[in-house]
């Protein structure tokens, strides 16, 4: 290069020295030549430079994304672990979907993992191995025997066992973005059949290539032309995870040299098995909602609920063919077109002797069998994933929760959330009918927690269960009406002025505001009950004496008891909150009432039990924890008034269904109807069911009609426990006065706080005409009729 | 002669196995209590897994304390929260967790599970007093 340029040179400085004329035509087309080729070899050095820089930097590109982490992994997310021991109850339905929803299939002979089977009253569950939080378990077969319901034996190999899990549930991801989903799995795993077909039907030249194959370009270049249109593409399978890996889908040239270039560079760093790796985890093959399906192991998991290992010949050929188009040949939507893609790549398999003619035939002759895409293994949970990923950035970045591969254990009862999903969904559809709606017009959240450790066991955000949106159980802030009442009730019971029985007055009231404007609630029926008793006006939730009460105790003391219940928000100190006219989301309802149900611990609802990385180290463990706000006799008290709902008051439809009236609850319903609720729990379980419109307009329906046979049904599908006692309170009769006296002339026997009844009561004969006995009872009540007289002059 | 020894012992292994053969009921875990060993030091646990408990309790106990004795009380914390959520109102397993919490210094926790203990308390005199010795040792640090 250097020679060539020298003689240039000269003839320029020797044209600069001398200035005389000289024979132009002669000289000027060897110089010309020269300066074309001085130029061209300038131009081919700068070419050359720049295209080393070039290289230098998708290099360096090739091996920083390639080394190490390839891919942001997303977390994933588990429900809680079906536990089994001595004593459960577990009805046969459960624990069938439970097995299935995991994937499991049902089997004569259980034989492999994954399978279960009958002998006789007998399960027999072949359990997977699977990292737990705490440890990772090898499969093992168990034996249950059962007896009236409940596991009787658990047995493993005939040792006797206490304690036995089943995997928990896939319930979803923590994706980064493009929604990427994948399970990593190494070339070893995966069966050399497929990879041996994917070599065949993708890039027969794989292993003799260097990433780029002139000859299957000339291949390609012949094949469209021949057919006047695109019909087969020339790259390879390294090209191809280059154009996936690094680079988009853009059809242009320059993508196209930057993707050979790099499928060179990959090829020269790295083996051909890693990059088959890399692809065989990397390809693309399929969509569900917003989650991408990538890879071999997650497709698998994904089209036929079975791992890579489990796959038999047909199911192999077709994960094969549809690398080609996964939307095109989609088994779900293109049985037919998968069919006979799946049939070709067989061919090509038996064609290059990966099988014999024999296993081709069979595999041919087996239908297009996919397992359900919307199975509970498989769908989302959209609402407590939501939840989830809120309370995780309490401790998380989200870009880690979004890449590292964590892996997340949660308090969800699959059971209890599709009974949750399956009730909302039924008794919305119904009371459109019953109103006459033809669209879609009412919205619906839930949420259902354990009421001991307030773990969210089932939450439902929307109609549209497997809907991404808006999640109304956490986000939706609307007026909670009657479910106000209870800390109105508590407020004036902790203050040891009034009990049950205390005689309140259900008549007209009338509020002024500072600006003038009066405040006048009415009851729901408009009418006036007069003087009632304090557990009667809130079983009925008559609004009229709850106002009364509220004021004689005090606004700033009922919103210090919202406060105390775990309720973190400015509640404004206007007259109308009494009556539920500070909005709540169903999440905080939940959180108010769960304080009622494990006996006076304020505990907010959680969803998290552990979260590990994935080589399953514990990251955090969470574990129950709640300040005790309230005395357990003071929560057994309002217990009392709240299982009054259920045994006489707006809730008594649930005493009727389920025959007891061991279950508190409270309905609510805000002004003009625009929401309907009903709070509620029994000994296991809170449930908070919301039911309104987005446009918040009125509807024909109370919580007691809208909200409660939400309820209802998912109590009837997930089981009742009656509520027993926290405490053992004082019991005693009481007159239509209120008045503690003898069992012969009671009217009602009521509870009271221990040290109240002091072992004093009315004798019949004088129970009529002395009401200003000596009873501290009856102190109390003048001390309340007192008030209420001040309330009433003030007002 | 034959025939009736025959048949009593056929009586007999029948009536003994059924009462040898745990009913699902005696295992239901609402019922089941948990009894602490009265042969040891009743004001201080010394083991989690001390004491007569619900097999899948007893089990969940054992894996605690295996993980304790390796220094883990994070993951023995979390066996303890399964037996919790197994028996939610076990004072036994609210105990341990507050007597864990405890031992690696979350006073505040465990004062909030000792509570808990209190509410659910049975009959058994020796976690009775083993409650009491340690809300009077969490007092004590407290400064009450």
């Amino acid at each position: 290069m250097t020679t060539a340029k020298k003689p240039t040179r000269a003839v320029k400085s020797s044209t600069k020295k001398k200035s005389a004329p000289r024979k132009k035509p002669i000289k000027n087309k060897p110089q010309f030549k020269q300066r074309l080729w001085s130029w061209f070899w300038r131009l081919s050095i700068l070419f050359i430079l720049l295209l080393s820089v070039w290289l230098v930097y998708l290099d360096a590109q090739v091996r920083s994304q390639f080394d190490g982490n390839k891919w942001a992994l997303p977390a994933k997310v588990y429900a809680r672990p079906l536990s089994l021991y001595p004593g459960l109850l577990l009805s046969a339905k459960q624990l069938k979907a439970e097995l299935q929803w995991n994937d499991y299939k049902a089997v004569s002979h259980v034989v492999k993992p994954g399978t279960y089977g009958r002998d006789g009253n007998d399960w027999i569950i072949y359990r997977r191995g699977f990292s737990f939080s705490d440890r990772t378990e090898e499969p093992v077969k168990i034996r249950l025997s059962f007896a009236e319901g409940r596991i009787e034996q658990i047995s493993v190999a005939g040792n006797i066992r206490g304690l036995e899990r089943i995997e928990p549930q896939y319930i979803g991801g923590i994706f980064p973005a493009h929604n990427e989903d994948r399970d990593l799995i190494a070339l070893q795993d995966v069966p050399p059949a497929l990879v041996a077909a994917l070599v065949a039907v993708e890039d027969r030249g794989y292993f003799d290539h260097y990433g780029i194959s002139i000859r299957g370009i000339l291949r390609a270049l012949k094949a469209n032309i021949a057919a006047g249109r695109t019909v087969q593409g020339g790259s390879t399978l390294t090209q191809q995870l280059v154009k996936n890996f690094f680079l988009t889908n853009e059809r242009s040239l320059q993508r196209k040299i930057k993707e050979a270039f790099m499928a060179l560079l990959l090829e020269l760093h790295y083996s051909k098995e890693e990059i088959l790796q890399a692809y065989l985890n990397e390809v693309y093959l399929g969509q569900s909602g917003r989650r991408s399906i990538n890879g071999i192991a997650l497709a698998s998991r994904f089209y036929f609920a079975k791992s890579v290992q489990q796959l038999d010949l047909s199911e192999m050929a077709l994960l094969v063919g549809m690398v080609k188009g996964p939307s095109y040949y989609n088994p779900f939507r293109h049985p037919e077109r998968a069919r006979e893609r799946r049939d070709l790549v067989l061919g090509i398999m038996e064609e290059l002797s990966i099988i014999n003619s024999a296993q081709r035939i069979n595999a041919q002759g087996k239908d297009i069998q996919v397992a359900d895409s919307g199975r509970a293994g498989q769908r989302e949970y959209p609402a407590f994933i939501q939840l989830v990923k809120k309370q995780l950035q309490q401790d998380y970045r989200l870009q880690d929760l979004q890449s590292t591969g964590l892996r997340i254990f949660t308090t969800l009862d699959p059971w209890l959330q599709h009974a949750t999903e399956t009730s909302v969904q039924k008794h919305i559809s119904n009371l459109e009918k019953r109103i006459g709606f033809k669209d879609p017009t009412l919205e619906a959240a839930a949420v259902v927690t354990s009421v001991d450790g307030a773990e969210v066991r089932a939450i439902v955000g929307s109609r549209r269960v497997q809907y991404f949106g808006f999640n109304r159980a956490m986000d939706a802030q609307r007026s909670i009406g009657s479910l106000a009442k209870p800390a109105v009730y508590l407020t004036a019971l902790s203050s040891g002025r009034y009990n049950w029985s205390t005689i309140i007055d259900d008549k007209p009231v009338s509020v002024s505001g500072q600006d003038g404007s009066l405040w006048q609630p009415r009851n729901y029926d408009r009418k006036n009950y007069g003087p009632v008793f304090l557990v009667d006006a809130m079983s009925k939730s008559l609004n009229q004496a709850t106002a009364r009460l509220g004021m004689t105790v005090g606004i700033d003391q009922v919103i210090n008891t919202f406060e105390r219940l775990g309720i973190d928000k400015d509640v404004p100190p206007y007259p109308s909150i009494l009556l539920g006219s500070v909005a709540m989301s169903p999440l905080q309802v939940t959180q108010m009432f769960q304080t009622y149900a494990s006996g006076g611990f304020a505990m907010e609802p959680r969803s998290i039990q552990a979260l590990t990385t994935t080589d399953n180290k514990i990251l955090t463990s969470y574990a129950a924890q709640g300040e005790q706000m309230f005395s357990p006799h003071l929560m057994e008290n309002l217990r009392y008034g709240l299982q009054q709902v259920i045994a006489q008051g707006t809730g008594k439809r649930l005493a009727r269904t389920f025959n007891t009236t061991k279950i508190a609850g409270k309905t609510g319903t805000s002004d003009e109807q625009r929401d309907a609720w009903f709070a509620g729990f029994d000994d296991r379980h809170l449930g908070v069911i919301w039911v309104g419109r987005d446009d918040n307009k009125p509807m024909p329906f109370t919580g007691a009609g809208g909200a409660l046979p939400i309820w209802q049904d998912i109590f009837l599908q997930s089981g009742l426990e009656p509520l027993t006692p926290l405490v053992q309170l004082d019991w005693a009769w009481v007159n239509t006065q209120g008045e503690v006296v003898e069992p012969e002339c009671g009217v009602r026997q009521m509870p009271f706080m221990p040290g109240v009844l002091n072992g004093r009561r009315i004798s019949c004969d004088k129970s009529s005409s002395s009401a200003n006995s000596d009873s501290r009872l009856n102190d109390q009540q003048n001390d309340n009729k007192g008030s209420s007289s001040w309330f009433d002059w003030l007002f | 002669m034959v025939r009736l020894v025959v048949l009593i012992f056929v009586v007999i292994s029948f009536l003994s196995a059924c009462t040898s053969m745990p009913s699902s009921e005696q295992y239901d875990p609402r019922s089941v209590q948990s009894y602490e060993d009265t042969s040891k030091n009743n004001n201080e646990l010394l083991r989690l897994d001390e004491g007569k408990h619900h097999p899948a309790i007893q089990f969940l106990l054992s894996q605690a304390e295996e993980a304790r004795q390796q220094g883990d009380n994070r993951q023995a914390l979390s066996y303890l929260d399964q037996a919790r959520q197994i028996q939610p109102r076990n004072s036994a397993i609210l105990y341990r967790l507050a007597w864990l919490n405890y031992q690696k210094g979350d006073l505040s926790q465990a004062q909030q599970l000792l509570q808990r203990a209190k509410l659910y308390l049975n009959s058994d005199k020796v976690l009775q007093q083993r409650v009491t010795s340690l809300q009077n040792s969490i007092d004590a640090k407290l400064g009450f």
